[in-house]
């Protein structure tokens, strides 16, 4: 044992750091526990899965995996969720960090009223327009389309993310903008040149936040969605619970690989929330 | 290449500070105009109108001839170093000092020879890969004074550009820029609080107080002809010792305390109206290198209490007292520590004086090198 950590063991435990560490464990057991179940119980039988449910010691079988993936609906599904979700992404990401850049660095009412319209659309429930919102795009002919899913979440989710980047923004050091102005940037060549490689970070929340948001959403799916061949990822594993009545582990199994394109998306871009992006660019 | 003209330039910020208050500037095309003053007093503020950052709330700018008040930063063609440098954190030292060329759509080979240049100039060769946080304050300042000086714009902003560099360093910028700015050939306002390069840099320092402008002139001139005494006091280095003197009924004596000194007719002939200031207050000024050390006392000498000598290798800076009130014009130089006791006052005098502080020192007092001003407009006479 390395001399530092004998001497950690002998060290005082103050009951601040206890109660600290009881909420840890109960905070960690609260996310875990229902996580161990649902992995560990897509690779178990059901048989085994009603007897120990909690039970580690058991033979993995793939055959959930198996039955999740040759139903060929799941995969459609995952398909369109995908589609979905990274068009809504991308779109979002687009409209978002423009009208941020627009909404923080152009004066007067230029800058002012778009953002009072964002804030209104954020203070709104989304519950509250869900009956317009279907007759809207049942006019449009936008429903029980991937089209009009990707409509509706770019549209809900564009302010949120216009509040993130903005509040990035307003923090912005203005003397690097006005440095790319005088050395001749049009004020688009400011934005992605100068504005968008700088704001990476926030924009990686943002393609989470989003995707995350479009990839869950069950709502105006359920809503919007009738065929078969539009449905989405969080539909198909609602109907996985009607067609295999109690057969938890092949949801279970339906639910990792749902989670998966998101985990990939995180791990991916974790490594875009580095500090200190803007060090160097002034005195200090 | 152009002039630039402000006329009657004003800057009131939104929250209602008037950081300019009415400034007219006109310099030539080619000249290197410096911009001194106290902190605060509106120079960055004078710059970043000029470059089209802010907003020219009253008056008129104009660039070669054209009135500019309206016109994009992007299409005013200068070239500006920011005070607090204002580098491209993302892009590497090459990348920030080349970006203007970039924006010209110049070709790729064109820009990078341009680059390296300057580079070598700022001494930031080995540096070019580098991005700015991994830069010392120093380099950062070069990084920034290079991103100016790749360019071959209508006109130079530079805010302090120099102010971070050690003194070797700096002496050896000094020359570059000023060897720059004489082969682009393009007008130059030029920010700084070093009085070197104030006086050798400039073909003209403007020293501005309060969002004013108080005197704009050759250095020499404005070093030998302060108009008043602020001016008088914030050029040259160590700073003007100003005294509260009487002029008696005859005009034959000027009363420094309890000393009296004689006045020469020659300075009654090149100070015409101190004639009109005949028993009254005055305020004389005395240049710390115009006290040369006397042996004898007699009608013409000042003696001081020595209180501290600093010797600095070419020269001695003695600090001395007279029972005389001194007068500050109410300036503000940074880095200048000035002994604010009552009479005090500075001479520089020859490196191997005798000079034991504690004891009393004469002076000798060449009242033709003395600088007169009125005691309540602070005006030169
Ligand atoms: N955006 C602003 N809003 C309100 N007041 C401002 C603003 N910018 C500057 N000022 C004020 O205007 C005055 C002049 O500022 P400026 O930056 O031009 O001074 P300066 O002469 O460059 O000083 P320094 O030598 O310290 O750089 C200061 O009193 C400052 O407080
Ligand atoms: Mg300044």
């Amino acid at each position: 044992m390395k001399p530092e950590s004998s001497h950690l063991k002998k060290k005082h435990i103050s009951p601040y750091s206890t109660v600290r560490w009881v909420i840890l464990v109960i905070t960690l057991l609260i996310i875990m526990v229902p996580l161990i179940f649902v992995i560990g119980g897509s690779f178990k039988t059901s048989a085994n899965l009603y007897q120990h449910p909690f039970g580690l010691s058991f033979h993995p079988t793939f055959s959930n995996y198996r039955a999740v993936i040759h139903d060929g609906g799941m995969l459609r599904a995952l398909f369109n969720s995908i589609i979905v979700s990274v068009i809504t992404t991308i779109a979002v990401v687009v409209i978002a960090s423009l009208a941020s850049f627009g909404v923080t660095f152009l004066s007067g009412w230029r800058g002012i009223l778009p953002y009072g319209f964002l804030v209104i659309g954020l203070a709104i429930p989304a519950q509250a327009s869900i009956i317009p919102q279907f007759v809207l795009f049942r006019e449009l002919h936008l429903l029980n389309s991937l089209l009009g899913l990707i409509v509706i979440n770019t549209a809900l989710l564009a302010p949120i993310a216009v509040f993130i980047l903005t509040s990035f923004f307003r923090k912005f050091p203005v003397g690097v903008l006005e440095a790319s102005v005088l050395d001749g940037c049009s004020t688009m060549n400011v934005f992605r040149r100068v504005v968008l490689p700088l704001s990476r970070a926030p924009l990686s929340a943002v393609v989470i936040l989003v995707f995350l948001g479009s990839w869950n959403d069950l709502l105006y799916p359920l809503l919007f969605i009738q065929s078969p061949v539009n449905r989405t990822l969080p539909l198909a594993l609602i109907d996985l619970q009607g067609q295999y009545v109690t057969n938890y582990p092949v949801l279970f199994a339906g639910v990792v690989i749902a989670s998966i394109p998101m985990l990939i998306l995180y791990v991916v871009l974790q490594r875009q929330f580095v500090a200190g992006i803007m060090a160097g660019s002034s005195t200090g | 290449m152009a002039t630039i003209e402000l006329e009657g330039i004003r800057k009131r910020y939104p929250n209602g500070f008037a950081a300019v208050k009415g400034i007219d500037l006109a310099i030539a095309e080619g000249e290197f105009m410096v911009l001194v003053g106290p902190s605060g007093c509106g120079k960055t503020t004078v710059l970043r109108m000029v470059a089209g950052l802010e907003t020219i709330s009253e008056g008129v700018l104009r660039i070669g001839g054209q009135v500019v008040n309206n016109v994009e930063p992007q299409k005013r063609d200068i070239a500006m170093v920011f005070q607090n440098y204002a580098l491209y954190p993302h892009m590497t030292v090459a990348e920030n000092i080349g970006f203007s060329l970039k924006m010209k759509k110049m070709p790729k080979k064109e820009i990078e020879s341009k680059v390296s240049n300057a580079a070598q100039i700022l001494g930031l060769s080995e540096s070019l890969k580098l991005k700015p946080g991994q830069l010392s304050g120093g380099q950062r300042q070069r990084v920034a004074m290079g991103r100016a000086i790749v360019r071959e714009p209508s006109a130079f902003l530079m805010d302090e550009p120099l102010s971070n560099l050690d003194a070797k360093l700096r002496v050896q910028m000094r020359a570059e820029v000023s060897r720059i700015q004489h082969r682009v050939g393009v007008a130059t306002v030029y920010v700084t609080h070093d009085q070197v390069e104030a006086m050798t840099m400039g073909d003209r320092v403007a020293v501005m107080k309060d969002g004013t402008i108080q005197q704009c002139e050759k250095p020499q001139s404005l070093y030998d002809y302060p108009t008043n005494m602020f001016v008088a006091a914030f050029i040259g280095s160590p700073s003007m010792n100003l005294y509260q003197a009487g002029l008696d009924e005859a005009g034959e004596f000027i009363h420094l305390g309890s000393q009296a000194l004689r006045v020469p007719p020659a300075v009654f002939e090149k100070h015409q109206k101190l004639r009109d200031y005949r028993g009254r207050d005055i305020v004389v000024g005395i240049r710390p290198e115009y006290l040369p050390v006397a042996t004898e006392r007699d009608e013409t000498t000042l003696t001081a209490d020595v209180d501290l000598v600093e010797a600095l290798g070419s020269e001695l800076m003695v600090h001395f007292a007279i029972d005389a009130k001194s007068m500050t014009a109410e300036y503000a130089y940074e880095g200048e520590d000035h002994l604010a006791g009552s009479g005090s006052g500075i001479a520089r005098v020859d490196a191997r004086t005798a000079v034991v502080p504690g004891k009393p020192m004469v002076f000798g007092s060449d009242l033709s090198r003395w600088h007169f001003f009125d005691k309540v407009t602070e005006e030169a006479m």
